[in-house]
């Protein structure tokens, strides 16, 4: 009896032992888990270099898209549900497209929020480069809250003190959820993280973040929150740097390629995304997916901005930006052609063009340094081309021409990248009468709607839909 | 010498005598003789005859036997198990042979028929869990596309849901309802011990059908199946029982001589139902309505033929274009399929050994054109007994199973015939190509792949080749080593591995419009070994008159891998099996990734599935007290390598009772001849999730992944460390009777599941960056009732039998939280349905309609407090219905006369709601698909009461946002309850000198009774993951229907 029951502990502690060995212990050694993934400089820089990664693909074009039709530069969008959805400015949680988007613009905070905690516990890492990686960091991180806000939020200055509804701000590495924060909290978290970008970063990064490009950006920022007076310091700053120049084409073929080189970054550029042919790795498609004219292109411009655009110079020789346009007055259709003819080519997400006309329209409505102004703008006309002195401001005059002129040509420069609506929704913060499309620039469907997983978790607030048709 | 031959002749006189003595005792004996049958006439072999004094026979293969005896009256008893025994008074005439034939009848209740169970056997007397039994026949005697199927209406609480109608489509099986999320909440399927490999979604989802991991089992090599579904069944397989155990032991060789088997059968498929898709002259009244509706003038625009911006000149001559053709989609998809299958096994043995070889061929059409499964099984079981103290066990089987692949829903073929292929588009047309000198060269025909997707032209001229290749290898073994009554030894082991390889190629007519190939291939191998090893030892006293107890404890492990590597492939001929050069020259550049690949490889990539682990430790129980009472009490505890350390283990232990009350003295009634009541508890688990839900992990930095020249990592998924077990707590309390001498049996059975810590892939808000995490966050409760019916209505005794086995289950389901997540966190797939706390789970959550409004023709929802709105507003969404039946059920009645035998198997599903994704399009807003003829029930001017609203081309006609034209209210979920002629079989046995040959039609899926406005009510979609499974079964989006099918066979028995 006592050897068989000594058989039967024999046979548990043989199956037991099955349970402390490593039998259990199963993921490759090529899998790689959070433990072995960041453990040096090089990891962290990888996991850095990650986020630009995805700054470039979700700046393809689809950012640019979605807000040039929440805007009134485009026509609506000729099959597409989801772009038709934006374009009426009625997107529900279940917009795929839109929904993607949200999604996509959190993956670099994480990314970001990531590298920080990782300063914890990787060793060797240099103050000096920890400073230089957070400054990274911290721009990535408002850029991104930056481009979110603006999407999903009604603008700065919907409200007095700006207590209405903006964005989750995840600023802590984990998976923990966040209520929509204001939007006065959001561009405080976007401020703060731009200060310490603008302190760290080098003047000199190759393709990534630099002090220019934190101090454009908020300038950018400010020029949203009618801070003229430093959003025109932070510009001319960075303009006085002498680091970026405007670029002179000469011919159409330039034209079409001011500023979307692909061998080159531009001269223009103070930050950007770059495309690598020889690698097929092209951060450009989604601006050839949708204004590329193979039969029908999905995207095409209003056909009333042909006349807009030719009110000073209706031809090519009088401004070289015609060469963007193609006008189908029989379909009622216009092409925007700039994105259309080339495969590949780097995307300025902040460049000089901005900074000048920034501060030009900044300098208009502190009504000082008006003569910088009009040279900026001159400036600018005068590189596409436009010679006549009729179409070109002279130097008297007022704040308002330099206004207008300026929000003229930032709209013409920016024709395609997502920049103009903003604008829109900044004069409405002032109190112009802007439509938008014949609805308020502040109807409730202007600000897009959340991804559905945003509902996933009890007490997301989500935003009106539609009331903008 | 005297007293040598004294001592001789006393030899030769004790020798004569004894000879004497003898042939006088021969002289002075008789025979029996006679064939002991069951009530169909079938010999069975190994009954036993026993004579009253003490002697006995066992009968041969046929059921015959012989005895010799002294003349005299004799009572002899014949027995077999799973009948009653017989006694038979003889008188035994002096040399003479007398015969006594008897025909048992079957003991509806068999006590002491020996039932499989977890590691294990007992008496069904002793079983203390909920086991329900299905024998080879009712197996066999369906025709399906993989044998679970067969299972439908055979046991009590399992809800068997045909796949569709395609080739080698698996079923979807829930035992006692649903109780996971996330997780596989299919039952364990375990063969000849060994837990097989059952991953539905390792090809992923495909043509939109996902592979079978089940067809490959041949149903013939099957001897019984076993359904366990309480605690006290399922508990010995702990972590893995939560969703019922369904344990398959495959048939055995014999012990005397050799018997062979042979069955080959004949017959024909098509669909169950057809759809009523619209002709070209509905279709276009339809649109032409819808277009003025909208206010649209002249004539409508025609997909792949016009656009909303052409002239109306243009559209006209379109439309008259259209008018020309009419082409039936469905028809041009379908066909009558053939089926044809050949078996033949071999029972043989002797002293010490016996083997079982089975070899089958099964060619398996669909009636969708060029889709067939085809399966070639080879299979040896084989066991060795030399002491009687030692048995080793081997089942080997090898099997091959080709599908030849066709698209189908989402992805075209038959799908395509009931949406995108408009019945005025042609499968082809006729080009007239001409010479330099404007003679005729040749007529080619035109798919129009250029205007649009033509499903026809993948199904002609190899234009496509698609077939995957499943090599199935299992290997099992059991070494028993008994060296006393009181003691068993089991060691085991075990290898299941699949191979599947893929082929898919398109060639130059498919592919003419690929600026970089002119044909493409996609290539894919990937294999899954599936390890097993373990162990018990039993140990047993028992004392004869009161009572007996067993004690088994073992261990087992187990290791399942995946892995694999797929190639693009370009500008070859044809398929790896046409082209061997080419599997030769991916398997070359794989193996070295030095080697410069020529540009028609593309890419070659790897896939590595995380291996998993299980090592458990498990110990079982039983007491028996008097034959009479019962205890038994399991423990398990498991490890798993899918959990963190932190809560790798887990507990699962079982308690149950049993008491037969009819044994009892104090018991008397006339009516009920055995009655038992049980009850258990336990807890079970189940881990079937992938084997990375607990890390974190971060992209490869070495998959060569850059930006601007520059190496990028970055995290992927969250993990969850403290990721652990869902658990099931059952009670079950069910009641077993024999009545009326054991000719009818019943078994009532009720059980309460309530399942915890349910494993929740649930999709994590965007702004967190990542995609979704594992948790164990959800309660689902599954309470219900059994009742299993087994009736010899008419004596075996008559030339007419007639006998009634019936099934019910009443499953209650409630998902009864989901730890705080909202409905919209968890979801099936692609379809509407959601986790609606208080509902059951796969509830569809839709924006309930009401009716159409009779003055304006619109739509009318209710709002989310209750109200009629014409505004559709998914904020209004709630559940509306559910694809769990509430009721299901079974009845099979089997009549006998002489040697002719008629049965028939009805099953029923009451309660269960089919949300019908395509009919959004197929009888909602006018889009590019055809359209069905129930529309013609539409609204057309005020004061119609119609079925459907006003029709139109503008989605938000309807309410519907703009942009978004899927409709997903409840107008298009419907009623799935039906009662379905799934069998009806008619056999005449024609008895041989020895053996038997039975001549066979059968028919399935003849015919159902339902309300349901689709083509079946019964129907298993394609999923794209687990929790789509689970949540989607009542789901339908271009589902292809089941098959109707008539099979004419004869089988053979020597």
């Amino acid at each position: 009896m006592n050897l068989r029951i000594h058989t039967l502990l024999i046979v548990l502690i043989a199956s037991f032992g099955l349970h402390s060995c490593t039998w259990l212990d199963t993921a490759p050694e090529d899998l790689v888990l959070a433990d072995d993934a960041l453990e040096t400089e090089e990891d962290l820089q990888a996991l850095l270099v990650s986020c630009y990664d995805v700054l470039a693909n979700i700046y393809d074009g689809d950012v640019q898209l979605i807000n040039e039709l929440r805007g009134d530069n485009t026509a609506e969008p000729r099959s597409n549900g989801d772009l038709q959805a934006i374009y009426a400015r009625e997107t529900i949680r279940w917009n795929s497209y839109v929904g993607g988007m949200n999604r996509e613009f959190f993956y670099p905070v994480l990314r970001v929020n990531a590298l920080f905690d990782a300063f914890n516990f990787v060793p060797g890492i240099s103050e000096e480069t920890q400073n230089r990686m957070r400054a990274e960091g911290s721009f990535i991180r408002a850029f991104c809250l930056w481009g979110a806000v603006k999407i999903w939020a009604q603008p700065y200055g919907f409200t007095a003190d700006n207590s209405h509804p903006g964005i989750p701000l995840p600023t802590a590495f984990g998976d923990n959820t966040y209520p929509r924060a204001t939007v006065a909290e959001a561009y405080a978290q976007i401020e703060s993280d731009l200060a310490v970008a603008i302190e760290f970063l080098p003047e000199e990064n190759g393709v990534f973040a630099t002090k220019d490009a934190a101090k454009a950006l908020l300038a950018q920022v400010k020029f949203l929150q009618l801070d003229y007076a430093n959003a025109a310091a932070l510009a001319s700053d960075v303009i006085a740097s002498g680091r970026y120049t405007l670029e002179t084409p000469s011919n159409s073929e330039e034209f079409l390629r001011l500023r979307l080189p692909i061998d080159i970054v531009s001269t223009e550029t103070i930050f950007g995304t770059v495309s690598n042919p020889g690698i097929s790795d092209n951060r450009a498609d989604k601006f050839g997916d949708w204004w590329k004219p193979l039969t029908n292109p999905e995207i095409t411009l209003d056909p009333a901005l042909y006349q807009w655009y030719t009110q000073i110079a209706t031809g090519s020789a009088e401004d070289g930006r015609m060469a963007w346009l193609e006008n189908h007055p029989a379909e009622g259709q216009l092409w925007l052609k700039r994105f259309s003819e080339y495969d590949y080519f780097n995307i300025p997400l902040i460049h000089l063009t901005q900074m000048m006309l920034i501060r030009a329209e900044a300098y208009g409505e502190l009504e000082s340094n008006l003569s910088t102004a009009i040279d900026d703008i001159n400036a600018i006309r005068a590189r596409a081309g436009i010679v006549s002195d009729v179409y070109l401001l002279d130097a008297t005059a007022t704040a308002e021409d330099v206004i207008e002129a300026a929000r003229m040509e930032y709209r013409k420069e920016t024709l395609g990248m997502g920049l103009w609506v903003e604008q829109l929704q900044r004069r409405g913060t002032m109190g112009e009468d802007i439509t938008i499309r014949n609805a308020p620039w502040d109807c409730d469907g202007m600000a897009l709607q959340f991804s559905a997983s945003e509902g996933n978790v009890e007490g997301f607030t989500f935003n009106p839909v539609g009331g903008c048709n | 010498m005297n007293a040598t031959m004294n001592a001789t002749m006393k030899q030769l006189s004790l020798a004569l005598a004894v000879m004497c003595l003898l042939g006088l005792d021969a002289m002075s004996q008789g025979t029996l003789n006679g064939r002991v049958t069951d009530e169909k006439g079938n010999g069975l072999p190994n009954a036993t005859v026993r004579v009253e004094g003490g002697k006995g026979a066992f009968t041969d293969l046929d059921g015959n036997y012989a005895l010799t005896l002294s003349p005299a009256t004799y009572k002899v008893t014949y027995s077999f198990i799973g009948f009653f025994d017989k006694s038979e008074t003889v008188q035994i005439q002096n040399g003479q042979s007398t015969t006594l034939n008897v025909r048992l009848d079957e003991d509806a209740v068999m006590l002491n028929e020996s039932v499989v169970i977890g590691y294990g056997v007992q008496r069904k007397k002793e079983v203390t869990g909920a086991i329900s039994t299905i024998d080879s026949k009712e197996i066999t005697a369906v025709r399906t596309p993989s044998f679970e199927a067969a299972l439908q209406g055979q046991a009590a609480g399992v809800q068997v849901t045909q796949g569709s109608g395609m080739a080698g489509s698996g079923s979807i099986i829930r035992v006692r309802g649903l109780s996971s999320i996330s997780a596989g909440g299919d039952p364990l399927y375990v063969i000849d011990g060994i837990p097989i490999t059952q991953d539905y979604f390792l090809g992923g989802n495909q043509g939109a059908m996902n592979r079978n991991p089940l067809a490959a089992l041949n149903p013939n090599d099957i001897a019984d199946i076993q359904i366990l579904k309480d605690a006290a069944a399922t508990g010995i397989y702990g972590s893995r029982g939560a969703n019922g155990v369904i344990l398959i032991t495959t048939k055995r060789g014999t012990r005397q001589g050799v018997q062979v088997s042979y069955s080959s059968s004949l017959g024909y498929g098509e669909p169950s139902a057809r759809p009523s898709m619209m002709t070209t002259e509905e279709y276009l009244t339809i649109r032409q309505e819808a277009w003025e509706n909208d206010g649209g003038t002249g004539y409508v625009w025609l997909p792949y033929l016009s656009t909303a911006n052409d002239s109306p000149e243009a559209r006209r001559l379109a439309y008259e274009e259209a008018m020309k053709t009419n082409t039936d989609w469905f028809d041009m998809m379908t066909r009558r399929a053939q089926k044809t299958q050949q078996n033949i096994s071999f029972r043989s043995g002797g002293k010490w050994w016996s083997m079982y070889n089975g070899i089958s061929y099964d060619k398996n059409e669909s009636y969708a054109v060029g889709n067939a499964y085809t399966r070639t099984t080879l299979r040896t079981n084989l066991t060795l007994k030399p002491l009687e103290s030692l048995q080793l066990d081997v089942q080997a089987n090898t099997s091959q199973g080709v599908n030849q692949r066709v698209d189908g829903g989402w992805s075209g073929g038959i799908g395509a015939s009931m949406s995108t292929a408009l019945p005025y588009m042609a499968p082809y047309v006729l080009d007239t190509l001409y010479d330099d000198e404007g003679n005729i060269e040749e007529v080619v025909r035109d798919y129009e792949l250029n205007r649009w997707g033509n499903p026809y032209v993948s199904l002609v001229n190899q234009n496509r080749l698609w077939r995957e290749t499943e090599t199935r290898n299992f290997l099992t073994g059991q070494l028993t080593y008994a060296p006393t009554t009181r003691i068993d030894v089991i060691l085991s082991g075990g290898m299941d591995q699949s191979i599947v390889v893929e082929d898919n190629w398109r060639g130059e007519v498919l592919n003419q419009f690929d600026n970089n190939a002119d044909t493409r291939l996609s290539w894919s191998e990937r294999t899954s070994p599936n390890f097993n090893f373990g162990g018990n030892i039993t140990y047993r006293i028992q004392d004869s008159d009161t009572y007996s107890m067993s004690l088994m404890v073992g261990g087992e492990g187990q290791k399942f891998a995946s892995s694999g590597y797929w190639a693009s492939i370009r500008n070859v001929e044809g398929p790896t099996y046409m082209v061997p050069e080419v599997r030769d020259s991916i398997d070359l550049y794989y193996q070295d990734s030095e080697l410069t690949r020529p540009e028609w490889i593309e890419g070659i990539n790897p896939w590595i599935d995380i291996p998993t682990t299980f090592a458990s430790t498990f110990a079982r129980f039983n007491y028996s007290l008097r034959d009479k009472y019962f205890l038994q009490a399991t423990a398990r505890v498991d490890g798993s390598s899918k959990f963190g350390r932190n809560y790798r283990f887990g507990f699962f232990p079982s308690v149950s009772l049993g008491w037969v009350v009819s044994d009892e003295e104090w018991f008397s009634s006339g009516a009920i001849s055995f009655l038992k009541v049980r009850s258990s508890w336990g807890r079970t688990g189940n881990s079937n999730i992938g084997g990375d839900a607990q890390y974190e992990r971060y992209a490869d930095q070495t998959a060569g992944s850059t930006y601007a020249g520059d190496t990028i990592i970055y995290p992927l998924s969250p993990g969850n460390p403290n990721l652990r077990w869902e658990t099931v707590q059952t009670v079950d309390a069910s009641v077993e009777m024999g009545l009326f001498q054991d000719r009818v049996s019943v078994e009532l059975g009720l059980y309460n599941k309530m399942a915890s810590d349910v494993l929740m892939n649930s999709e994590l808000p965007s702004h967190t960056g990542w995609g979704s995490r594992y948790i164990n966050a959800g309660e689902v409760l599954n309470r219900g009732i059994e009742l299993a019916i087994t009736s010899n209505n008419l004596s075996a005794s008559r030339e007419f039998q007639w006998k009634t086995t019936g099934n019910y289950n009443y499953n209650y389901n409630e998902l009864v939280s989901t730890g705080g997540y909202t409905p919209d966190a968890i979801s099936g797939g692609t379809n509407d349905s959601r986790a609606v706390p208080g509902a059951p789970l796969t509830t569809y959550y839709l924006v309930p309609f009401s009716h159409v409004d009779a003055e304006t023709g619109l739509p009318v929802y209710i709002d989310i407090n209750g109200n009629e709105t014409f505004d559709y507003n998914l904020e209004d969404r709630r559940a509306v219905g559910d694809g769990l039946p509430d009721h299901i059920a079974g009845l099979t009645n089997e009549m006998r006369y002489k040697n002719w035998s008629l049965s028939a198997l009805l099953t029923a599903s009451i309660g269960a709601k089919i949300w019908d994704s395509s009919a959004k399009r197929q009888l909602g807003v006018v889009t590019d698909w055809n359209m069905r003829t129930e529309l013609f029930d539409r609204w057309r001017q005020p004061g119609d009461e119609a079925m459907f609203p006003r029709l139109t081309l503008d989605e938000t006609t309807y309410g519907l946002p703009n942009g978004f034209p899927w409709w997903n209210t409840s107008l298009f979920m419907y009623d799935a309850s039906y009662v379905r002629l799934r069998n009806l079989n008619l056999a005449y046995n024609i008895p041989m000198q020895s053996g038997d040959i039975t001549l066979r039609v059968s028919g399935n899926n003849l015919f159902a009774l339902t309300n349901f406005m689709g083509l079946d009510p019964e129907l298993v979609r394609d999923f794209e993951n687990a929790q789509d499974r689970n949540f989607s079964g009542g789901a339908n989006y271009l589902t292809a229907p089941q098959e109707r099918s008539v099979i004419f066979s004869i089988n053979a028995n020597f």
